[in-house]
């Protein structure tokens, strides 16, 4: 909530959902992008081959949860008549409409179980104005969340990722960086560079990391600010993520067969890529 | 581990002796040193530990070894207790020897574990071994155990999981139970991680079904030097839970600031909406405020008082969940909204709601309690004002709760990198002031130590309070940890 509303940044925030079953955890993020501190956000909402009656129920969801605050939205429902993995195929729709909308120079996501806190977005927006960077990321760390009857059940916060530690040479050795931990300069970035691989069943935010990190100044100036939880929802007898939990005992880990060949693609696609290093990506603590 | 007994081959008694018993199958899974360490009987009595366990010990629900607890197999496993061949072959497979193990493991592998150390403990057993070895330091000073040797040794006999904070009392159901030991041997299955595996957060459904119509709520909040920001998010949010609500609310609005906002200005927020408005520039500060708040809302008929700080706002729907969420428990009640988008990391029931202290930040308490209480102590400092505020409602019968489904967003995080030394000073300040309050004098003057180092801040202390006698043991408990409650992440 700001007074001068004109005068601050302007970001587009995409999300991408997908199931109904799901709305209270949308909901609790749609609460937190609601709750951003000096910027202005234009929510993009991307649903997958959803009715026109869920359509209608997901817009007064999120119509309630950004009420008052001045923000706007879209929703576009993605048809998907063969049944596919529609992952990449929604995040090309969000930037899409984004370089189209030409509303805004800052394009972040944030998957719509993961929250923010307050002042994720100005946090992330920040470096991108004082310098020439594509992309600034700040740190997410990870919560253990029970869920039930749409009720959740905070149970432990770990620092799984190291994001404060971490600089833009770490991403050769893995994708340390969450969807909602980072902000794209979208003015900055060859529009072609930001198109998500849909053949890829997993990591196909990784792809886009490497190629844009690969060419492109980014920043860490905030990476010891927390700005957020990367959820791992557990419900009883089911794991609610497509991502391993990394709270869940070892033997209970079911290796994902996809996203080790996605990992074993985008590895190969990128190895033999230019990497260049800029001024100001290492910070000093 | 105190020293095992020993001499017990002495004088076996002849009627067993003399019986021809292969003892192969027990010497594949009787620990001989622990049997006669844990069953001073069977050494007193001269008997040799496998004879015994062959002949008695299996049917009895003895242990063989320190990591098969018997019953808890023959529970998990029933066909082990057919024959004592049939119990030999089970637990020298790959089983749960014990409800602590994370999966099934062989005793080779779990006595190998020992050679390796915690990495190698950590993927058998199903708790934080790290953890637990430092919360014993008594034991870790002594003892040649390796700390998963020890627990299963002395450890569960002597409740150092429950102490330790290793099982969850309010999940777990433990105090049913004298000794850790009898607990897990009375489980028919291994313990998962907190046993969240088998709760139903079904109390919402119970709150769709009660009746709210005599509930007459007076929302109270002080206003200090806000921006404009925070009470027009605060206004428009609770304008919109009107909307939602199932019986009438009153907003009172008090403003401690030196230079009081014009109530003209609060109308425009949200012209539609009716304020009780007060300015009170000689800041009467927090707990005189609430309590100001609390008597003009309960003599104006109020059958409950919910004070919000100014700081945060209402979720969607919040304060018809918090009244339906309070007509469910027994009155009086004292109850904190839970916070988004980080809940407090002290512990509070996920089915019950049950907690140690509720935070003032949001907190709904009815007429009665209010009556018991007399609201918050006016000559509590800044901070912690909330814990004492809660522990005399326990002491006075009031029920301590969070409720889930009434969500405020109270957006603390920034101050992870934010440093605010003043708030860290005055909060040192509030702990001090509860622990002499309420009689924990070596922890005051642990932290009074602190705030002498820190004295470059210039922050007037309080007076010493007079030490309450009569203390529930239940609170001289909180106020040894870390939050003056047991944590759910985070430690302490």
């Amino acid at each position: 909530m700001n007074d001068n509303s004109s005068d601050l940044p302007h970001v587009s925030v995409g999300v991408r959902f997908h199931n109904m079953g799901h709305v209270p955890l949308l909901s609790r993020c749609l609460d937190s992008i609601a709750a951003q501190n000096d910027v202005t956000v234009h929510l993009l909402l991307a649903l997958q081959n959803f009715t026109p009656e869920q359509e209608a129920e997901v817009k007064t969801v999120v119509q309630r949860a950004l009420l008052g605050t001045g923000f706007d939205f879209e929703l576009m429902n993605i048809h998907n008549p063969d049944g596919r993995d529609l992952r990449s195929a929604l995040l090309n729709s969000l930037v899409d409409y984004h370089y189209s909308a030409g509303r805004s120079d800052y394009l972040a996501f944030i998957d719509y179980d993961d929250i923010w806190f307050q002042n994720a977005l100005a946090t992330l927006v920040e470096p991108l104005q004082l310098g020439k960077y594509v992309l600034s990321y700040a740190d997410i760390h990870c919560a253990d969340v029970f869920y039930d009857c749409g009720q959740t059940y905070l149970r432990d916060i770990q620092n799984i990722f190291n994001i404060s530690q971490k600089t833009k040479r770490n991403l050769l050795q893995d994708n340390f960086l969450p969807l909602h931990s980072y902000m794209f300069q979208t003015a900055r970035i060859d529009r072609q560079l930001l198109r998500y691989d849909e053949d890829l069943i997993r990591l196909e935010d990784y792809d886009v990391l490497l190629r844009v990190a690969a060419q492109n100044p980014i920043t860490g100036l905030h990476r010891s600010r927390l700005i957020g939880l990367y959820n791992f929802y557990s419900s009883r007898g089911e794991q609610m993520n497509s991502s391993r939990n990394v709270f869940l005992p070892p033997d209970d880990v079911v290796v994902d067969e996809l996203w080790t060949q996605a990992r074993h693609t985008v590895i190969l696609r990128h190895s033999n890529a230019a990497w260049l290093e800029f001024a100001g990506e290492e910070w000093i603590k | 581990m105190s020293k095992p007994l020993i001499n017990w081959r002495r004088s076996a008694p002849k009627a067993v002796t003399e019986e021809v018993t292969d003892l192969g199958p027990a010497q594949k899974i009787v620990d001989s040193s622990f049997y006669c360490y844990r069953y001073r009987d069977v050494a007193e009595n001269g008997m040799d530990p496998y004879l015994h366990f062959t002949k008695f010990g299996w049917k009895e629900g003895r242990d063989p070894n320190p990591f098969t607890h018997t019953q808890f197999v023959q529970r998990m496993y029933p066909d082990s207790s057919t024959s004592f061949e049939e119990f030999v072959t089970t637990v020298c497979g790959s089983i749960y020897h014990n409800a602590l193990m994370r999966a099934p493991a062989t005793l080779e592998e779990i006595n190998a574990a020992a050679a390796v150390g915690d990495k190698a403990y950590a993927e058998i057993f199903n708790f934080d071994i790290a953890a637990y070895w430092r919360a014993q330091k008594d034991v870790a000073l002594r003892s040649h155990l390796d700390p998963i040797q020890h627990l299963f040794y002395d450890g569960l006999h002597q409740n150092r999981l429950r102490s330790g904070n290793h099982l969850i009392p309010e999940l777990l159901d433990i105090d049913r139970y004298d000794h850790d030991y009898d607990f897990l041997v009375n489980q028919s299955k291994p313990l998962k991680s907190n046993s969240f595996a088998t709760l139903n957060l079904s109390g919402h459904l119970k709150e769709a079904e009660v009746d709210t119509s005599d509930v007459v709520l007076g929302v109270g909040t002080l206003f200090y030097n806000n921006d404009m920001g925070e009470i027009t998010r605060l206004l428009r949010s609770y304008e919109a839970n009107l909307r939602e609500c199932s019986f009438p609310c009153q907003l009172h609005i008090w403003d401690n600031s030196p230079e009081p906002m014009d109530p003209a200005a609060l109308a425009e927020i949200c012209p539609g909406l009716d304020i009780i408005f007060a300015a009170h520039p000689e800041n009467p500060g927090f707990s005189k405020g609430h309590n100001g708040l609390m008597q003009e809302c309960f003599d104006a008929g109020c059958t409950h008082y919910l004070g919000l700080n100014p700081d945060g706002h209402l979720l969607p729907k919040s304060v018809e969940n918090l009244i339906r969420f309070a007509k469910t428990k027994p009155k009086p009640a004292l109850i904190e909204m839970d916070a988004e988008p980080l809940s407090h990391p002290k512990w509070y029931h996920p089915v019950t709601g049950r907690t140690h202290w509720v935070s003032g930040a949001a907190f709904l308490l009815d007429a009665r309690a209010y009556e018991l209480t007399g609201g918050f102590d006016p000559d509590f400092p800044m901070y912690c004002e909330d814990v004492d505020l809660s522990f005399r409602a326990f002491q006075a019968g009031v029920g301590l709760y969070v409720a889930p489904n009434a969500r405020y967003y109270h957006d603390t995080c920034y101050r992870f990198y934010t440093p605010e030394p003043w708030r860290q000073y005055r909060s040192l300040i509030g702990s001090w002031y509860l622990c002499e309050k309420w009689g924990d004098a070596i922890r005051a003057n642990a932290i009074l130590r602190e705030i002498e180092r820190q004295k470059n801040i210039h922050i007037p202390m309080p007076r010493r309070p007079v030490a309450l006698t009569d203390v529930d043991p239940k609170i001289k408990e909180l106020l040894a940890k870390d939050r003056f409650a047991r944590s759910r992440f985070w430690g302490g």
